[in-house]
Formats: C-alpha cells, sequence, structure tokens
C-alpha cells in the first residue's frame, strides 16, 4: 500500500469505525441540544439568535464528538464575539462575519424552513456541506473554521482552549515563555518603555 | 541639536553603522518607526507573533499596493489592505531581524559578477557588483563574531574561501533527522553540511545561548541567542552613551540644502506629529522597499524624480528570492517507537543544507555551467494555528469540517512530522520588478504607499525546480513519504533587496561601491537595496556583512581626530 494512503486511511480510521459501530450522528454528544449550552448574559455585537446560530454552525464545523474538544468545550462563540468586539481589527471583514451568518440561516430557512440552531445534527451537517459548495460560503466557512482554530489552539488567557485543552489533545507544545498578561494582544501595543 | 550621523532604520542594514559609529565616538540619533521592544517583551504568543499585527504595522494604517501578472498577461493591482496580504516584516528596534530565522550563508565570488561568469540572460538587468567577494570577506568574519554565527565548515565543492578556519561557536544541537539525511545524502552521493545559523550556541557576554524554545523564525528571541541587531548590536550601542534611538518616528521626507546634501530628517512622531532632526550625515536603511519609497518621496526643486533620483534608477531592479519550498512526512507508525521520539524532540534544529548545485554543471541541463542556488532542510514551524489551516481543505480544493476534520487534525498533530526544504535562487532583476509610489492609496499619515511591481524571470523557476528534484530525491532516500515540491514566481516579502543598486556608473546604478549616493554628498543606504544581484541565499547575514564595510569607511571619514 503506498504510505500516502496508509495515512489517509489511519487518520479516518476512528471516523469510520464510529459510524460503523452505530452511527457516529446518534451519539448524544452529537444530538445534546445545543441551545441549552453555555450563553453569555451580552452577545453583543450579535443578537442572542445570531450568537445561537453562531454556537450551532461552529457545532457542526467542530463537533463534540469524543475526539478531542468541540468547538463549544473551546469557547470558540465567545471568541468569536472578542474577535467582534476588536476595534483593531478590520471592520469590513467584522462586518463580513456577520452578514454571511444571517445569509447562512437565512439559506436554512429557505432550504428546510427553520433556523439553522433548531434542525437537527444530521440536517445542520446537510445544509453546511451544501454551502461549503457555494463560492461565498466556502469563504464564509473557511473563515469560521480557522476562528475556531485559534479558539482551539491559542494561549488560554484569551478565554478559549481553557486548561490548554486543545493543545493536550493534538499534544501540542505551545512554548515557553507564556506572555504575561500585560503583553497580551492587544495590551502590548501601549507598552512603552523609557527613551 | 546637530547629530553627526542620523540613521533611518534599526535593522540588519542599521546595526552595524549604529555600533561601529557609536564605539567611534561619533553622536549617532536613530529614527525607527516601530516601538522599542525589550527582550523582556517577548513570549511564544502565537497570537502575538503571526495572529495580529503586532509587530507591524496594521494594514488599516499602512499597506503596499501589489502589482503582479495574471494567467491572462494583463498587470493587476492589489491593495494589501484589500487582499489581507501582509508585506510588511518586522517594525521595531532591531527591525525584522527580531523575528529572523538566521540561515547565514556567505555568498559565493560568483554572485559579485554573475553578468561576467555566466553573461547575459535576455529580460533580465544583471549586473556585476563594483566590489569582489574578498571586499566583503573581513566584514562577515566581523558579523560571524559581532552578531554570532554558529556551526561547522565543511569543505564542499562551492565552499567560499574564509580567512579563519571555523565559525566562532559550534553547531546547534540537532534533531535525529539530520543523521537521515547525512545517511541519505551519502547513499546519492550528494553533498550536505552542517547549516550555519545568526544564532548563538554559547553565551556571549550578556546574551545567553540558545535554549531550543521551538519557537524561533516569526518571534522574538527570549534568550538574545538569535543575533538581531537590536541584541548584537544597539544595546552594546548603547553603553557608549553616544547612540540615541527614537522609536515610533517614521521618516518621511530627508530635505536637501540645495547643494546636493541631506541636512534634515522630517518624521512623524508617536502623536502624528511634524518633527526633524538634523545631522551631518544620514544613512537610510529601512529595507529595500520602504528605503526606495522614502528616497521616492524626499523630492524638491533640487531632486523633482525623488532624492538620489536624477538618474531615474531608484527603485529599478527590486529582487526577492527565487525558487521554493518542499516538504515530505515521516509516518511514526512507519518507525520504532523510539525513533519516533526522537524524530517528534521539539527545538532541537535539522541545520542541514545543500550548495552541491550552487553552480549547476550538468550537460541534461544546460550546455555551460549555469548559476543555481541553496538547499535548506528545516523542520515545520510549530505554530499550531498556523499547522491546522491548511488541514481544512481536501486534496480536491472542497472544505473539510466536522469530525473527519477533527480526526484529520488528531493525526496530523500527533501520527507524523512534516519536514521541509526551502530553495534559495537568484530571482533576476527585471524591468517588471521595482518600487514606485501609488498614485491612489495613501498611508494614515496621508503619504503615498509604495506600489511594488512584483513582475519574475523564467529562468527563476527553470533552476528552482532542478534544485527542487535533487532535494526530493535526497528526502525520498531518507524515508520521507508524500514528498512534494512547489517552485512559482510567488514572492517571500522578508526576502527583498535591491532598488537602489551600487555601481561604479551613477546612469545605471543610485549609490557607489561604498554605498554613498552618486547624486548626494552625504547620504548613504545601508540595507539590502545596495545589491544589483541577490545571490542565492537569505539576504541578512550579508546585510550585515555589508553594513559592517560601509560603517568602516565612515568611521575612517567621519572620526573625531
Amino acid at each position: 500500500m503506498q504510505s500516502e494512503e496508509k495515512w489517509l486511511l489511519s487518520r479516518k480510521k476512528f471516523v469510520t469505525s464510529l459510524l460503523l459501530s452505530g452511527a457516529a450522528l446518534q451519539l448524544p454528544w452529537l444530538t445534546a441540544c445545543q441551545d441549552k449550552r453555555y450563553f453569555p448574559g451580552d452577545t453583543t455585537p450579535l443578537s442572542n439568535h445570531q450568537f445561537r446560530v453562531l454556537q450551532s454552525l461552529q457545532g457542526t464545523l467542530f463537533p463534540s464528538d469524543g475526539n478531542g474538544p468541540g468547538a463549544y468545550e473551546v469557547n470558540a462563540a465567545s471568541y468569536v464575539l472578542w474577535v467582534l468586539r476588536d476595534e483593531l481589527l478590520d471592520p469590513d471583514e467584522n462586518q463580513y462575519i456577520i452578514e454571511k451568518l444571517d445569509e447562512f440561516n437565512a439559506y436554512s430557512k429557505d432550504k428546510l424552513k427553520y433556523n439553522f440552531n433548531d434542525l437537527n445534527p444530521r440536517e445542520q451537517h446537510a445544509i453546511v456541506e451544501d454551502v461549503s459548495k457555494t463560492k461565498w460560503g466556502e469563504r464564509f466557512l473557511s473563515r469560521m473554521l480557522t476562528l475556531i482554530f485559534e479558539a482551539l489552539l491559542v494561549d488560554p488567557q484569551y478565554g478559549s482552549n481553557p486548561d490548554g485543552i486543545g493543545w493536550s489533545w493534538l499534544e501540542h507544545d505551545p512554548g515557553n515563555p507564556r506572555p504575561k498578561e500585560s503583553h497580551l494582544y492587544p495590551t502590548i501595543l501601549t507598552l512603552s518603555h523609557e527613551v | 541639536m546637530k547629530y553627526d550621523v542620523c540613521i533611518v532604520g534599526s535593522g540588519a542594514g542599521a546595526g552595524p553603522v549604529i555600533h561601529e559609529l557609536s564605539k567611534a565616538g561619533l553622536k549617532v540619533v536613530v529614527l525607527e518607526k516601530g516601538p522599542w521592544l525589550k527582550t523582556e517583551d517577548f513570549s511564544k504568543d502565537e497570537m502575538v507573533a503571526t495572529r495580529r499585527s503586532i509587530y507591524t504595522p496594521n494594514l488599516k494604517d499602512e499597506c503596499h499596493v501589489l502589482v503582479k501578472q495574471n494567467k491572462e498577461g494583463k498587470w493587476m493591482r492589489q491593495s494589501t489592505y484589500s487582499s489581507g496580504r501582509d508585506f510588511w516584516n518586522g517594525s521595531a528596534v532591531g527591525g525584522s531581524s527580531n523575528f529572523m530565522s538566521a540561515y547565514f550563508h556567505r555568498l559565493k565570488p560568483v554572485d559579485f559578477r554573475l553578468k561576467s561568469e555566466f553573461g547575459e540572460i535576455e529580460g533580465a538587468n544583471i549586473a556585476d557588483w563594483p566590489i569582489r567577494y574578498e571586499d566583503l570577506e573581513p566584514f562577515y568574519t566581523k558579523t560571524e563574531e559581532l552578531v554570532g554565527v554558529s556551526g561547522k565548515v565543511v569543505p564542499h565543492k562551492h565552499q567560499e574561501p574564509r580567512s579563519t578556519k571555523d565559525f566562532p561557536y559550534p553547531p546547534l544541537a540537532e534533531n535525529v533527522f539530520s543523521t537521515w539525511l547525512d545517511g541519505a545524502a551519502e547513499r546519492l552521493n550528494y553533498e550536505i553540511f552542517q547549516s550555519p545559523r545568526g544564532i548563538l550556541s554559547r553565551p556571549k557576554d550578556e546574551r545567553k545561548s540558545c535554549y531550543y524554545s521551538n519557537y524561533c523564525g516569526s518571534y522574538g528571541c527570549s534568550s538574545d541567542a538569535k543575533g538581531s541587531s537590536r541584541a548584537a548590536l544597539i544595546n552594546d550601542a548603547l553603553k557608549t552613551g553616544n547612540c540615541t534611538i527614537l522609536p515610533n518616528s517614521k521618516v518621511f521626507h530627508l530635505e536637501t540644502d540645495g547643494n546636493g546634501s541631506v541636512v534634515k530628517a522630517n518624521f512623524y512622531d508617536s502623536e502624528g506629529n511634524k518633527q526633524f532632526v538634523e545631522a551631518n550625515t544620514f544613512v537610510v536603511a529601512a529595507q529595500a522597499v520602504e528605503t526606495s519609497r522614502l528616497l521616492l518621496m524626499s523630492k524638491n526643486d533640487e531632486f523633482p524624480n525623488g532624492l538620489a533620483n536624477n538618474s531615474g534608477n531608484v527603485g529599478k531592479n527590486i529582487v526577492f528570492s527565487g525558487g521554493g519550498v518542499g516538504s515530505g512526512q515521516i509516518l511514526f507508525e512507519d518507525i520504532d517507537p523510539e525513533e519516533a521520539e526522537l524524530i517528534n524532540a521539539p527545538g532541537v534544529f535539522v541545520n542541514r543544507a545543500s550548495q552541491e548545485w550552487y553552480v549547476i554543471n550538468d550537460d541534461a541541463f544546460s550546455d555551460n555551467p549555469m548559476k543555481g542556488g541553496t538547499i535548506d532542510f528545516v523542520s515545520e514551524h510549530a505554530n499550531a494555528v498556523t499547522k491546522a489551516i491548511p488541514l481544512k481543505w481536501n486534496d480536491d480544493g472542497s472544505l473539510l469540517f466536522g469530525s473527519d476534520l477533527k480526526e484529520k487534525m488528531r493525526s496530523y498533530f500527533t501520527e507524523q512530522r512534516k519536514f521541509k526544504f526551502e530553495i534559495f535562487v537568484d530571482w533576476l532583476p527585471n524591468d517588471n520588478c521595482f518600487v514606485e509610489l501609488d498614485d491612489e492609496v495613501i498611508d494614515k499619515w496621508g503619504d503615498p504607499v509604495a506600489k511594488v511591481w512584483l513582475g519574475y524571470h523564467e529562468h527563476d523557476l527553470k533552476v528552482g525546480e532542478y534544485l527542487a528534484e535533487k532535494a526530493e530525491n535526497l528526502f525520498k532516500e531518507a524515508g520521507l513519504v508524500n514528498v512534494r515540491s512547489s517552485i512559482s514566481g510567488g514572492v517571500s516579502p522578508n526576502l527583498q533587496a535591491g532598488g537602489c543598486r551600487f555601481g561604479n556608473d551613477p546612469k545605471t546604478s543610485v549609490l557607489d561601491k561604498n554605498c554613498k549616493a552618486h547624486e548626494v554628498s552625504n547620504l548613504y543606504v545601508t540595507d539590502g537595496s545596495f545589491m544589483p544581484t541577490g545571490g542565492s541565499v537569505t539576504y541578512t547575514f550579508t546585510i550585515y556583512a555589508n553594513a559592517f564595510r560601509v560603517a568602516n569607511h565612515l568611521v575612517n571619514k567621519l572620526k573625531p581626530s
């Protein structure tokens, strides 16, 4: 067997075994009602509903499937709020995320009559699959995944990746020294030294 | 106060000048656009180092306009603010040398006379250098000592002459993979050697040795082992009491007196207020693109096309580095667990390179000897988010998500290690690679941004592909799988030079052989801008060495009697 095939097979082994042994989509952690999950008091600049759509979308993109933490466990939705509130980032880019989140949910309503967060996991998976095949959808979902990767793998002091669970899962050594609180983004930009 | 010397920038092109002139008793002021970050400010925070604009300007405030040729042959412009493609490298005291990987290969004698050695190539503006390797050699040696270069000199067919037997610091610790490469090279009869690095393997003065943090390139060094201009030179210069650093000071115009001399550097301070400093001599080292931009912005009646640009040469013949990258994987299931643990050891370096094909003598490839290049062998960078991002794509280009994506990530991070090779060949200077001022996009101060034309020569790809095939052979022989490479005319913005090439003829060059502007009596340029051709190695070592050479000239000329 060619080595590349072996590697591809190896990384699919876990998921395949789940599917064979009882269908991953029926496992309890995947069918849990996402609306009952952690909900921050203030979701600005998203509405409460937009936040629920975001949580559900992230749960589909990066599910809590027993293979390491999911988007929920790494506080990925709250991480997105932090990004959207960051005035140093490109406001157009952040507005884009909000607009595409609405467009994504509108697609769900158009296709299956319900908000995305009210669909069952199988339907949610199908909607994401559909949207990922469109040009706008691919770009938007790709951006969402990058934000999840950041939430999974940046320093826990940013409020995501609690206790380094993302690092532990991927056996990732984040290096030393770790940043002091005063040297985190964006505070580090205000540092000044005597000349 | 009027200073003896005003230096614009503080990176590798500035550090030697700051160091040598301060030590010689000259009063030096340094105008650095970025903040003054100290060693204790650096950490291994991926958010700060690569995910946000901390060490580089925010693209909202300052961007570039890049011009590239599309598949139909049309030249298309796009601002980096619009594309998100960052063209900055490092704005801070010490410049981008704070964040370099520090692969320190010297140029070879042939690099100084590319035109004479290999002849003209149609569509390329190749020129010999006005100095020889022998003129620069003492300053490579000085850089090895003062900045600190570690490694071991291994004779090979294109080994450059040296005045010292070996590097002043022994090689850094290596990953066991290096011995895999050694074995494979022996079997293939390829020459490889230990890569010299601008990183201390032993302490030097107040600098500690490398502690193998696993995060070198893109990160500031927390032990000062990396030979940044700040850690290696500026900190020492400050002790003289002759050096004043003004961080957050963005120079926007160099003013002349109407008689061919610069008298003032006008800059914006951290509050955006216009300030100036006066000096007798001015040295610009703002990195190639921004140096050309500053000269082009410094127009007046005397220099209506920009400072030192009555010949029309400023900004022309910018060069990057030709070549590309390749990679291969070691799957842990294919090797013993003990060996897998060694292969997976973080921090220690691969530090292998080949210059067997620095000049290619292969009849099957070319009738005549052809300039080749360097292959550096490295491990994949440890940045976790950066590693994860490509995994969201299937091989067919579709987006991967859900449990399949997670399993792919788990497997990639825990069941294999990727090693890479980087190929460096000459980026042939050409009429489609240059810098000018953009006539639409401005920065936060209202000044025109640099518009960079990124045309490349097809010859670069041909040479790059030749080397990539050799590197792939080596990886396969070493037992790596999924070996692949990509050679393109794409640009690495951290490898930039040219724009103010030096030469003996004022009609065809901006600088003389001492890097003084032909047209200006007291203006020097000491970053990579001087290079008429770039050679086939990364530039920082040569920029350091040349800046020491120019500093030596300046000390002799300006030193108080």
